[in-house]
C-alpha cells in the first residue's frame, strides 16, 4: 500500500513538465513557408517594389501559420520561435524586409548570409515540430 | 529494488547524453558558422563591397539566429524531459507489476 502511495505521489510530481504534442499541420505550415520565404529571398537582388505582392503573400501565410501555432495549448516556446523568425517586429524576416526596402536591393554576400540565417531559423522550427511527442523525431 | 534503480539510472543516463548532444548541436554549430564568416565579411568591408550598415545588419541577424538556436535547444530539452518522465513511469510500472 505504501509503495503504491509513493508511486502515485511520484507520478503526480512527474506531471509537471508538459509540451504540445506533434501537429502535422504545424509541421507542414513550417515546411511550406520555408520554401515560400526562400523563393522571395532569391528575388532580393532586385527591386523591393517589384516583389511587394509576393512579400505580402508570404506575410499572410506567416500570420496564418503563427495563429495556428498560438491556438495549440502549451505551445508557447514554439510561438516564441515563430516570432523570432517571422514576427512583424525585430525578427529575421522583418529586419530583412526593412533592409531590402531601404537599400532597394541586397548585395550578393548579404543575401547569401540572410538565406543561411533564414534557413537555419526555419530548420529550428521544423526540428522542434518533428521532435514533439508523436512526431517520430527530427 | 536494485534492478529498478539500475533501470531508472539507465533512463536518466541516456537522457543526460541526449541533452548534451542537443545543446552542442543547436547552439555551437550556429556559433561556429557565424564566427567562420567574419573574416569574409571584414575583407568585403575593406574592399568596399559591403558597407558598415551591411555589416551591422548581418551581426544583428546573427545575434537573432543564436537566440533562435538557444530557444530551439531549450524546447528540445523540455521534450526530452517529458520523454524521460514517461520512461521512468514505464520503468516504475514494470517494477510494480
Amino acid at each position: 500500500m505504501i509503495t503504491l502511495l509513493r508511486l502515485g505521489l511520484f507520478f503526480l510530481l512527474m506531471g509537471c513538465v508538459s509540451t504540445a504534442p506533434y501537429s502535422s499541420v504545424a509541421h507542414r505550415n513550417a515546411v511550406e513557408l520555408k520554401v515560400e520565404v526562400l523563393s522571395v529571398l532569391s528575388k532580393a537582388t532586385g527591386s523591393f517594389e517589384d516583389s511587394a505582392l509576393e512579400v505580402r503573400r508570404v506575410e499572410l501565410l506567416a500570420s496564418k501559420a503563427m495563429e495556428f501555432a498560438k491556438s495549440i495549448p502549451q505551445n508557447g516556446g514554439t510561438v516564441e520561435l515563430w516570432n523570432e523568425v517571422m514576427g512583424p517586429q525585430e525578427s529575421l524576416w522583418s529586419e530583412f524586409k526593412k533592409k531590402w526596402s531601404q537599400d532597394g536591393a541586397l548585395k550578393p554576400l548579404i543575401l547569401k548570409l540572410t538565406k543561411r540565417n533564414m534557413t537555419s531559423g526555419f530548420d529550428a522550427i521544423i526540428k522542434v515540430e518533428s521532435s514533439k511527442i508523436g512526431g517520430g523525431g527530427a | 529494488m536494485s534492478g529498478l534503480k539500475e533501470k531508472v539510472a539507465d533512463v536518466i543516463q541516456s537522457f543526460l547524453l541526449k541533452e548534451a548532444e542537443i545543446a552542442v548541436d543547436s547552439v555551437s554549430e550556429a556559433l561556429c558558422a557565424v564566427s567562420e564568416e567574419l573574416p569574409e565579411l571584414l575583407e568585403a568591408l575593406q574592399r568596399g563591397e559591403i558597407t558598415a550598415d551591411d555589416l551591422c545588419y548581418v551581426l544583428e541577424q546573427n545575434k537573432r539566429l543564436i537566440n533562435i538556436k538557444s530557444k530551439e535547444a531549450e524546447i528540445l530539452s523540455l521534450i526530452q524531459l517529458e520523454e524521460l518522465q514517461k520512461n521512468i513511469k514505464d520503468a516504475l510500472l514494470d517494477a510494480a507489476l
